[in-house]
């Protein structure tokens, strides 16, 4: 069983209603269903953020339960918190990229299609709108 | 007007409260619940089960030109608002 980080883009690329990664965003979760498949507390502030300014607030909680069913979602600690914003002045990330960098890091790889990830030293990228 | 149903049932010393079959069964309380509280009030909401996540996430069809790197950005920017 392979342990893969997911970055929120994929996230996003479902719930848009027309991304041209939409279809690459669903085969990936049919294609790693044996997989352990991890995301984090980042992720799910991102799309409860993201719902909230399209007035969509209300789909939030639904949202982010379907996130935890498709993968383990870690915490964010502290520690975490700090690493990352050290990572992200390093190598200009936002600061969720940050927190996503630091966590992947410690999993191998990031689900991505996020460019910025590729500047981290040691950290496997997958871009499963390339797959 | 119709009444309610109710029931009685016991808080154990650690806090829990077992329901009543009928009721779990009736109201789909399966896992996870929402215990909403208004005064001294007390309501229980089914969450329900999550059978098909990506049918579900696929289901919001959010109407945007925005690429996902793009959306993502946008989401950071609601805690600078």
């Amino acid at each position: 069983m392979t342990r893969l980080y997911l970055d929120t883009d994929i996230f996003l690329a479902i719930i848009k209603d027309d991304d041209r990664h939409k279809k690459a965003a669903q085969n990936f979760f049919q294609m790693h269903k044996s997989d352990e498949l991890i995301t984090s507390t980042i992720t799910c502030l991102e799309i409860w953020f993201y719902l909230y300014k399209q007035g969509l607030g209300e789909k939030a909680l639904d949202a982010i339960r379907a996130v935890g069913t498709l993968c383990t979602i870690q915490e964010v600690p502290f520690m975490t918190i700090q690493e990352a914003i050290l990572l992200a002045q390093e190598i200009r990330l936002s600061p969720a990229d940050g927190v996503h960098a630091v966590l992947a890091s410690s999993v191998g790889v990031i689900v991505s299609s996020d460019h910025a990830f590729k500047r981290i030293t040691g950290l496997q990228q997958i871009d499963f709108s390339n797959v | 007007m119709q009444s309610g149903k109710y029931y009685v049932c016991k808080v154990d010393k650690k806090g829990r409260i077992q329901l009543p079959l009928v009721v779990r069964e009736e109201s789909g309380i399966y896992g996870e619940i929402v215990l909403e509280k208004i005064k001294n009030d007390l309501y229980l909401k089914p969450l329900g089960k999550m059978d098909r996540p990506l049918e579900f996430l696929s289901s919001i069809n959010i109407k945007t030109k925005k690429s996902i790197i793009q959306m993502k950005r946008e989401a950071e920017e609601v805690l600078r608002a």
